[in-house]
Parts: C-alpha cells; sequence; structure tokens
C-alpha cells in the first residue's frame, strides 16, 4: 500500500500530461498512415511546423499579443466595474435596490448578440473587442462579489464591531477577505468568457489577433494554421486557469482547500 | 472614603472566616444561601472608583494578592433598571430586569434555554438596544459599544483568514503593531497556546480557538468581559480547563465577568453570584460563598442542588402543560 502511495506521488505530477500526449501521437500516427487525409486535417508535426514558420515570420507574436492586449483590457475594465457594483450593492441597500434588477435584466442579453451593434458603433477595431470583453466579463464578477459579501458570517462581522473595528477595517480585515473565495469564483468564471467572447468576437469581424488569422487562414485552405489557432485557444485557457489557481493559492492560503496547514507569513 | 471602609471590612472579614486574602469570595455580601433575593439596588459608593474615566490610567498589571475592591479591581459596574426588551411585536423577552453588579465582580447568568439570558448579555455589551429601561455602564448610561468591554461567543469567531496571532491582535486595537504583537504572543502565552501563534484558525481545535478567543477578549485589558456560553460546545475536560482559565485570569485581573450559561454546575464553579432569569426577570439571586480554588465538595453541590430546584420549579402553567404531556405520553 505504502510502495503504490509512494511510486503515485512521484508520477503523480506527470498524469494529467499523460491523456494529452496520448491524443497527439495517435493523431500523429493516424495522419502518417494516411487514415486522416491532410486535406481535413493536418498532423501535429504540421502543426509545428506551421507555428515554426509563423513565430519566424512574426506573425504569430504580432497577433497573440494583439489578442491578449484585447483580453486583459476587457477583462480589467469589465472585472472593476463588475466588482465595484457587486462591493456597493452587497454594502449598501440602497445601490442594490437601484441598480441591481437592472444589471440582471442586460446580464440576460447573450452580449454575443450585440456583435452586429458593436461593429456598427466601434468597427471593426480593437475598442468593439474591448467592450464585448468588458460586458461578458462584467456579469460573473458582479454576481459572486455580491453574494461572496452577502454570505459573509454575520457572527463575524459583529466580532469586528464588539471589537471596535470601524468601517474601512472591518471591509478590510472581515468583508472583503470573507468574500474572497466566492470572487474567486467568479474570477475563473469571468477568464473563460474573456477568451470566449474575443475568439467570437475576432472570428467575425477583424483585421487582426488570433481569431483574424483562423480566418485568414481558413480563406486560404492552411488547415495547419487553423489548428494551430485552436491549439492556441486551448493553451491560452490553460495559462489563464493557472493564473487563477495561482491567486487562489495564494489569497486563500487560509482555506483548508487551497492552502498547507502552516501558514508562516512574515512576521508582522 | 467610603471606598477604603469597605475595604478594611473586607479584610477583617475575609479574616474572621478564614477566606485567603487573595480569593474573591466577598466577605462583605455574606447573605448566606438564604434571602438574597430582596437584595436592593446598586450599593456601589457613589464616586468610588477612582478609575471611572481612564481605563489605561493604571497599565500595570494588578497583582492577585491585591484585596478586593481595592486597586487592584479594573472592573466597571453593570446597573440594569426595568429592562425590558422585545423583538419586534413579539413578547417581551425580558420584563422589567432590575441587576446590579458591581465593578470587578463574577456574575453567571443561568437560565432554561430561551429565557433571555443571552438577550440580557447582548443588552449589556451594546449589541442590541433595550426596548425600555436604563442600562447604566460604570454609573452612565450605555449607548451602543463600550470599547471597554470585550464578548466571548458561544462559537470562538476567529478571522480564518488572520493567523492565530493576527487575531488576537485584532483586540488590541490602538497599540502599535509590534507593541500589539508583543501583547499578543504574552496573551497566547496566558493561554497556553504560543506555539500556534503563526498557524491558521482552521487547524485548531474547538478547545484551542475558544482559548485563542480567550486571549483576543483580554489582551485589551477589558474592564467588562462578557462571556456568553464560551464553553457550551466544549467536551468536558476542555470545559473543566476553560473553566479554571478563565478563573485564574478574573483573579489577576479583576475585571467584572458576567457568563452566561446553561450548566448550573460551572455557574457555581466559577461566579461570585448566580443570578436565575425566568419569564424575563431575575428569579433568584444566590451570593456563592464558597473559597477558590473551588472543589466540588458538599457546600458545591448545595449551591448546584438549590439553583438546580428552582431551575426546575415548575410554573402553574408549566406545571399543567406538562401534566398533559405525561397524558399524551
Amino acid at each position: 500500500m505504502r510502495g503504490t502511495s509512494a511510486a503515485f506521488r512521484r508520477f503523480e505530477p506527470v498524469l494529467p500530461w499523460i491523456l494529452p500526449v496520448l491524443v497527439i501521437a495517435v493523431w500523429q500516427l493516424l495522419g502518417s498512415l494516411g487514415f486522416i487525409s491532410n486535406r481535413i486535417m493536418p498532423t501535429p508535426v504540421q502543426v509545428a511546423e506551421a507555428a515554426v514558420r509563423l513565430t519566424q515570420s512574426g506573425e504569430l507574436p504580432r497577433s497573440l499579443a494583439v489578442s491578449t492586449w484585447r483580453a486583459l483590457a476587457g477583462f480589467l475594465i469589465g472585472g472593476s466595474i463588475g466588482f465595484l457594483f457587486g462591493l456597493l450593492n452587497g454594502v449598501a441597500r440602497l445601490a442594490g435596490k437601484l441598480t441591481d434588477s437592472s444589471i440582471q435584466m442586460i446580464r440576460n442579453i447573450p452580449h454575443l448578440a450585440m456583435i452586429p451593434l458593436v461593429i456598427v458603433w466601434f468597427g471593426i477595431g480593437n475598442e468593439g473587442k474591448i467592450f464585448l470583453v468588458a460586458l461578458g466579463v462584467l456579469f460573473p464578477i458582479y454576481l459572486n462579489t455580491l453574494h461572496g459579501i452577502r454570505s459573509v458570517d454575520p457572527g463575524l462581522i459583529e466580532m469586528g464591531r464588539v471589537y471596535g473595528l470601524g468601517r474601512g477595517a472591518l471591509y478590510r480585515k472581515v468583508i472583503l477577505p470573507g468574500a474572497m473565495p466566492s470572487i474567486l469564483v467568479g474570477l475563473r468564471y469571468a477568464l473563460g468568457i474573456m477568451w470566449l467572447t474575443l475568439i467570437v468576437a475576432e472570428t467575425i469581424s477583424s483585421k487582426d489577433g488570433i481569431g483574424y488569422m483562423a480566418m485568414n487562414a481558413r480563406e486560404f485552405f492552411q488547415l495547419d494554421v487553423v489548428v494551430l489557432c485552436i491549439l492556441l485557444y486551448a493553451l491560452l485557457g490553460k495559462a489563464s486557469d493557472l493564473m487563477a489557481k495561482w491567486l487562489e493559492r495564494s489569497w486563500l492560503k487560509w482555506h483548508p482547500h487551497f492552502g498547507r496547514p502552516h501558514a508562516n507569513p512574515p512576521a508582522v | 472614603m467610603a471606598s477604603a471602609f469597605r475595604q478594611a471590612a473586607r479584610k477583617s472579614a475575609g479574616r474572621l472566616i478564614g477566606v485567603p486574602g487573595d480569593g474573591p469570595a466577598r466577605p462583605d455580601r455574606m447573605e448566606g444561601p438564604d434571602g438574597p433575593e430582596e437584595r436592593a439596588g446598586p450599593d456601589r459608593p457613589a464616586g468610588g472608583d477612582q478609575h471611572r474615566r481612564h481605563p489605561d490610567e493604571h497599565p500595570q498589571r494588578p497583582r492577585a494578592d491585591e484585596s478586593p475592591g481595592g486597586p487592584g479591581v479594573r472592573g466597571i459596574s453593570v446597573d440594569l433598571h426595568q429592562v425590558t426588551k422585545r423583538f419586534g411585536n413579539g413578547p417581551a423577552v425580558l420584563n422589567g430586569l432590575n441587576l446590579s453588579v458591581r465593578e470587578g465582580e463574577f456574575v453567571a447568568v443561568v437560565g432554561r434555554s430561551g429565557c433571555g439570558k443571552s438577550t440580557l448579555l447582548r443588552l449589556i455589551a451594546g449589541l442590541e438596544a433595550p426596548s425600555g429601561g436604563v442600562i447604566l455602564r460604570n454609573g452612565r448610561p450605555a449607548a451602543g459599544l463600550d470599547p471597554s468591554a470585550r464578548v466571548m461567543f458561544q462559537d470562538s469567531r476567529l478571522l480564518p483568514w488572520q493567523t492565530v496571532e493576527q487575531n488576537v491582535m485584532l483586540g488590541a486595537r490602538g497599540l502599535g503593531r509590534k507593541k500589539a504583537g508583543e501583547k499578543a504572543r504574552e496573551a497566547l502565552r496566558l493561554v497556553g497556546l504560543e506555539e500556534r501563534a503563526r498557524d491558521w484558525p482552521g487547524v485548531l481545535s474547538g478547545g484551542q480557538k475558544q482559548r485563542v478567543a480567550l486571549a483576543r477578549a483580554l489582551i485589551g485589558n477589558p474592564r467588562l468581559l462578557l462571556l456568553d456560553e464560551p464553553l457550551g460546545a466544549l467536551d468536558a475536560l476542555t470545559r473543566i480547563e476553560m473553566q479554571r482559565l478563565i478563573e485564574r485570569l478574573w483573579l489577576q485581573q479583576r475585571f467584572t465577568a458576567l457568563l452566561v450559561t446553561h450548566d448550573v454546575a460551572e455557574a457555581v464553579a466559577l461566579a461570585e453570584r448566580v443570578i436565575l432569569i425566568e419569564r424575563g426577570a431575575v428569579a433568584l439571586d444566590l451570593a456563592i460563598t464558597l473559597a477558590r480554588p473551588r472543589v466540588r465538595d458538599t457546600g458545591f453541590a448545595h449551591f448546584e442542588k438549590r439553583i438546580l430546584d428552582r431551575v426546575l420549579e415548575p410554573d402553574d402553567d408549566a406545571a399543567g402543560a406538562q401534566a398533559e404531556m405525561v397524558y399524551e405520553i
């Protein structure tokens, strides 16, 4: 039993990669043996070649940079607005009464349905993409911030009052940390929506970015580039997921799900 | 001055009945087990509390061997006159309750569940406002929370995202970070948890969490400690340990303590006076005249039985209801 668990621990970091590597190997094998036509699906080696070619020409890094910039800008704008409204409505009853039902109504409009309108408003440049990403990201952050703040243990807030915490200290020390697990769930969800929105927007109407690269390649039937773009999305999604996990681990150290039992923060 | 006289009287009375000088027994209140119910209102001498205005005027630790009522007593007095509390349009939880607790006194409040004992504590803490009547803390009408009062709840209410040490430091607001850290470590040493200072509260046991909560309550040198069934959720052994700890710290620091509990034995073990609340008012007010450290001997059993008998004494209407219940079973 002990031996099994030791072996398990040693191979644990490798485990998540077994399946993807296997899929790629089978895919390459089927492609090389001619079971899958290269006209329908390029092999992994061809995709890798395309990646090298586009990196050397500078097109891939440029597209990546443009898309990442749009994603982050939209995320920051939408996330801040959602967070601020969530905070405000969670704290002030009046603000909640005034704005919550309007926000809920807007939330139920599929934001991608606004693409035609956005093209008319902003054209096919950056602004439209950023607007759409911000709109998509706003709601998960808003909802989870609001929910997190409302579900902070009232006993802890009462304790804070008994121990003389002022309003500011109460938010900083009790309410925000208490809402943090929920806020981070919203953040993780928002990161997914961020890429999804951007890719759809870039694919439908754009003059640069990864989505444009994929659509452009389709015009010239460069399937290797199209597949490369799709794989890039997977990697970008994974990267933002890792970022969210890292945030959870550093901000929720105290939480039994995320942290280690011993804190050892710097002495205060 | 009147307080000097009282002090002298206590000393001599203490010697007469062989109560150790450092004990909290209050010889001048030796009403005995009988007849304390008809006690008059506040019997504090006017102006007798010389540190009323400046809670931090005496930063030195009060020594245990100072006599009760002397300069070692840091506690404040609490007086309630005809206090009524109802929630919304419901029935009165407390109904014309009168109670007066003196500086440095340890009072336990017992009663059946739902009798309003926790409400009483929350009113004194300032967490709720009374619907009627007057609450005086240290002779002054209570308005809102008192910075010199601390509450210990049944659940420890530690912030899970702060370390044990940071949680304790919460009780030492107003001090610099360094000073607060020092005091926090000292308070943790007092409750025997200095090694867990850097841990998250989530990894502590229930008893350890309550010890941290106690350290947090005591670090600010409170003058009034309100304990709302703080040991209710602990196992029997941990409870006894905690009771001893609370008793020791009270003897050292001489704050006024008000303990709400459903455990009569715990009330007798800790308090100088046990108050029974029934139908929103004080139904029994009993001075516990046992020497400390208290052992569970016949004297102890006597007090415990007296209180329990009174608690279990059926009301007229309650008796009727009980008879019906028996029938149905």
